[in-house]
């Protein structure tokens, strides 16, 4: 079909009028972070330093205060990324809550779920997996394969990421061939975290700037794919991608 | 039957049992069937009762008694049923003989003997002895059959064969249900066996066995036949994709000519598109195939034809016309989107999901300004390839969707132009707000504002506030806001559907664009989505990027989000002119007529605001499509009423190709004009294959235990299959317990129980 393509690529064009930019719409990405009993907020700066990054690599809008937001909340389905993270386990979900979320999972929301703990078995992982087998009872988390779109959807991504590299995948849940929920237990939060003076809070280990570099990479990877889906994986995409793999 | 004419003799003397040659036990007891079994548990329980307690006695005293309780039981069970015997006088009923002919077109064919039916009435008539013979032996009953079976006192009246075609299963059908109180005995079939409903050899034997009587077939051989050519059946599907291959088989058969071959062509609007060569096997049948792409979508009649032999008996056969209604492959749709965001994702997902879509997407994911932290290697990007979409390929997309996009920072600047050559050539293009389209994507001024169905401002326009959109007057029928359930009231749906954030503020409206939904509270209410026909093309501005709130917002008020698929799915199908949304149309029912039937066809007029249009003029054209010219045959002139419908009466025609073409005017202004093809055919499906069937006539006979001949043969002997039916002339009953000798057997049983008992110490 496009048989060449013009030499002009996207990057080179002319720099867009600062006058344009803020003027957020209904369409830009605001995050809300999911309110549970026990420790919901286990990283305070992680998520909007991500939004940070995001908004400065990427030509995502986006609104980098994180909103915490209960999953019975009426205005929940403005927002289709929820993250949910926490340390610990929590107590059982309410059956509205349930309900809700089943509902903003099949209707198209997208769910990041980030293991603060970092231990899988541990308490905040079984309280996760409980929850899960109620609200999609008839799913359940599978590791995504590494070919899967969320890999390439900004950066081209071929190792796992966060503030450790414990568990070498990430899982999801499918829902009409989309990864409806993205589950790390490597406690991506962990390593995109600063605190208001500009530190990284948390130590990454085995370590190293690539480690966290990666962490934000997959990072960007999970918003771009709640927001562009499987356009990476478009037949026009692939030999440039496999060209770059190779 | 001795012991029976004991029994009458004993309880009723004073009846012959002579005069009787059947009997029947009834039971004359007025009690329920329920009430009976009571009756007959409590007699069994009475004996079971008595047999208890037995166990001192000898086995032979045992036994004694407890067939004295089981007489008495049986005798008090007589008392209560009441059992009677009805002697009868019966006789059988004679069967009933189905003699069928075939008065279907296709036997006014010449045979050697006159027409098909002339032949066959000499026959009966020859045999008419034999048929009488049959009458003593059982009922003969006369009847036509074609598309419906006629009952006739005679069937050598001559008569005109006119039926329109040759059921033979429907003639199984009638055979089966209409007994007339007898039981069937034979049937003999007259015909030449050309079903026109598809019978097969393995129908016409299922269908012959079932009916368990000897069937006797009459019919015609292929030598007998006259000669013809004939285009025996198109086998092909009725719809077919544009620029795609077609594939359709032609079946051929040819009986006394002694043809080899033959040249099939195929035309369309006269026009030969391909001609093959039709090699005939030995059964004188042949099959060709033909292939070709149709190049317009729409409905497009063609024409199958093999010349004219000479001796033919029907000409009328030697061509056949089909038509085909010519589908879009996939609508092909550009979505280049500005940035990532919901709103492009959720459309994304939907036109994804479309089977009947094409995708090709481009998104913009990084612009100039964003900090590059990876090395090109690294990244999934693409570049932009805007000279290849917007020049080349720009003609092969039949929708291009800009969302939230603005074109400068890509310098597609004399894109622009090309977009609005596009839509005025025909194309579609559909512009989706947001803070960098629009005003805010610096269109004003652009080649493509001028096609657009909003006014720019080339002021910054965008609103962030809320609203929930007004369905306006012109939007009410307009099939994009046609998106609630069945039956709901339009405004309700907007009213209902979560409200909208963001929009762009136009203007207002371009010349000859509709607003179809408006903001409620800006002034002059700017419309939010509009739509336009500009030159060949038509544009549509949705003025807001909350469009996705009506999918996934719905889903917090437990709606369904299918408002937001309708919307979009109905958007589609207006822009890309889907011939069911156009404003002027034609439709006569079927595209293929009959000669001598009445064409009429139904023009329906609807306003930009879709509805029904009044007092149009409508303006008919019966054309014929001749060789490399268009010839007007009428001209008719009728005006739409209240509902926007008129009638044109085209009366009969000769058979052929035509094309109709419609045109509305109103106040002088043409509305629109739409084209049908109409084909009228000479070719009944009588005569487009009447050769003989002999095969359906023997698998009839041969599988009922009948027999198959020709009609130039006698009669065989018919074999009646005895009837089971039989004729009650008299009845008479006699009761069998009203007497005084039942109730002394009773007191007598029961006393000597009763003795026995006291004499062998059991009382």
């Amino acid at each position: 079909m496009l048989t060449h393509f013009s030499r002009r690529v996207f990057l080179g064009g002319a720099l867009t009028g600062p006058f344009l930019i803020g003027a957020a719409g209904a369409s830009d990405l605001q995050v809300v972070q999911l309110q549970t009993e026990g420790n919901w907020n286990s990283r305070p700066y992680g998520m909007s330093r991500l939004l940070w990054e995001t908004t400065q690599r990427t030509s995502i809008e986006v609104k980098l205060e994180v909103m915490p937001m209960q999953a019975e909340a009426e205005n929940l389905f403005r927002y289709p990324f929820l993250y949910w993270t926490g340390t610990g386990g929590f107590p059982e979900l309410s059956e509205e809550q349930v309900r809700r979320l089943r509902r903003y999972i099949r209707y198209g929301g997208t769910i990041l779920v980030d293991n603060s703990d970092a231990e899988p078995s541990g308490a905040f992982d079984l309280s996760i997996r409980r929850a899960f087998e109620r609200i999609l009872p008839e799913q359940s988390f599978v590791r995504l394969d590494p070919k899967h779109v969320v890999y390439k959807s900004f950066y081209l991504v071929d190792q796992q990421a966060g503030r450790t590299l414990r568990v070498p995948y990430l899982e999801n849940i499918e829902i009409d061939n989309r990864a409806a929920v993205i589950y790390s237990q490597n406690d991506l939060a962990g390593a995109w975290s600063r605190d208001p003076f500009g530190r990284w809070e948390f130590q990454v280990t085995p370590g190293g700037q690539r480690q966290r570099e990666m962490a934000f990479r997959l990072g960007i990877n999970i918003i771009m794919y709640a927001l562009c889906l499987d356009y990476k994986a478009d037949l026009v995409h692939t030999p440039f991608i496999l060209k770059r793999r190779r | 039957m001795a012991f029976v004419e004991f029994l009458v003799r004993y309880f009723a003397p004073q009846i012959q049992p002579e005069l009787y040659n059947d009997w029947k036990l009834s039971l004359a007891s007025a009690i329920s069937t329920e009430a009976r079994i009571a009756f007959a548990i409590f007699a069994i329980f009475a004996v079971v009762a008595a047999a208890t307690g037995l166990s001192r006695l000898k086995i032979k005293h045992r036994f004694i008694v407890l067939t004295l309780r089981t007489l008495s039981a049986l005798t008090i069970l007589i008392l209560i049923l009441m059992p009677v015997i009805e002697l009868r006088a019966v006789s059988k009923v004679r069967s009933r003989i189905a003699v069928y002919v075939d008065d279907s077109k296709s036997m006014s064919l010449a045979t050697r003997k006159g027409t098909r039916l002339q032949a066959v009435q000499s026959h009966l008539s020859q045999n008419a002895a034999t048929l009488n013979e049959l009458s003593q032996r059982a009922l003969v009953e006369k009847a036509y059959f074609s598309d419906r079976t006629r009952a006739v006192d005679t069937l050598l009246q001559p008569i005109d064969p006119k039926g329109k075609e040759t059921n033979i299963a429907g003639l199984f059908s009638d055979l089966s249900q209409n007994s007339s109180g007898r039981d069937l005995g034979a049937v003999l079939i007259y015909s030449d066996g050309t079903d026109t409903t598809g019978l097969t050899v393995e129908r016409a034997t299922k269908l012959a066995k079932a009916l368990e009587v000897p069937i006797y077939t009459f019919g015609f051989s292929g030598a007998s036949s006259s000669a013809d050519l004939a285009i025996s059946r198109i086998v092909g599907d009725d719809f077919a994709f544009v620029h795609n291959t077609v594939a359709i088989d032609v079946d051929l058969e040819q009986r006394g000519l002694r043809l080899s071959s033959t040249m099939v062509s195929l035309k369309k609007d006269g026009q030969i598109v391909a001609t093959k060569e039709a090699v005939f096997d030995a059964t004188g049948k042949s099959r060709v195939s033909f292939e070709f792409k149709p190049r317009e979508i729409g409905k497009l009649a063609y024409e199958v034809s093999v010349p004219v032999q000479e001796g033919e008996a029907v000409e009328i056969n030697n061509s056949r016309s089909l038509v085909l209604k010519v589908i879009r492959d996939r609508i092909r749709v550009l979505q280049v989107a500005g940035r990532p965001s919901w709103d492009e994702r959720f459309l994304r997902e939907l036109l994804k999901r479309n089977p009947n879509i094409d995708l090709i997407s481009f998104f913009i994911l990084r612009t100039p300004t964003d900090t590059q932290r990876a090395s090109q290697d690294e990244l999934a990007l693409i570049p932009f390839p805007v000279n290849e979409l917007f020049t080349k390929e720009l003609e092969t997309f039949d929708v291009v969707i800009y969302q939230n996009f603005n074109y400068r920072p890509y310098r597609m600047a004399h894109y622009l132009r090309n977009i609005q050559e596009y839509v005025l050539g025909g194309g579609s293009f559909l512009m989706i707000g947001g803070d960098q389209s629009f005003d805010d994507g610096f269109y004003a001024g652009t080649p493509l504002a001028s096609v657009l169905p909003v006014r720019l401002s080339g002021m910054r326009s965008w609103d962030p506030t809320e609203y929930r959109p007004r369905l306006t007057e012109q939007g009410r029928d307009h099939p994009i806001t046609q998106i609630g359930e069945p039956g709901e009231p339009k405004e309700s749906v907007f009213a209902r559907l979560p409200k909208l954030a963001g929009s762009n503020v136009s203007l207002g409206l371009m010349p000859q664009a509709q607003a179809l939904l408006a903001h409620p509270s800006l002034p002059g209410n700017p419309p939010i989505v509009s739509v336009r026909d500009v030159g060949k093309g038509r544009t549509m501005a949705v003025n807001t990027d909350s469009m996705w709130f009506w999918r996934f917002g719905a889903a917090a008020d437990e709606g369904s989000g299918r408002e937001f698929d309708r919307f979009w799915s109905q958007s589609l199908r207006w822009l890309i002119k889907d011939p069911e949304l156009a404003r002027v149309r034609l439709s006569t029912g079927r595209s293929v007529h009959a000669v001598g039937e009445d064409v009429k066809a139904e023009a329906t007029v609807v306003g930009v605001d879709y509805r029904g249009t009044s007092n149009a003029v409508i303006e008919t054209e019966l054309i014929r499509q001749d060789p490399g010219e268009e010839r007007v045959l009428k001209r008719m002139t009728t005006k739409t009423n209240d509902e926007g419908k008129a009638i044109v009466n085209l009366g009969r025609l000769e058979a052929g190709g035509y094309r109709l073409r419609t045109t509305a005017y109103q106040e002088g202004v043409k509305l629109g004009e739409s084209e049908e093809p109409l084909v009228v055919e000479a070719a009944e499906s009588e005569l487009q294959a009447p050769f003989p069937r002999p095969d359906i006539l023997k698998a009839l006979a041969e599988s009922s235990g009948g027999k198959y001949q020709e009609v130039s043969e006698r009669l065989p002997k018919v074999s009646i299959k005895q009837p089971n039916r039989i004729e009650v002339n008299r009845t008479e009953q006699v009761p069998i317990w009203d007497t005084t000798l039942c109730l002394v057997l009773l007191i007598g049983l029961l006393g000597a129980e009763w003795w026995l008992r006291r004499r062998w110490g059991l009382l």
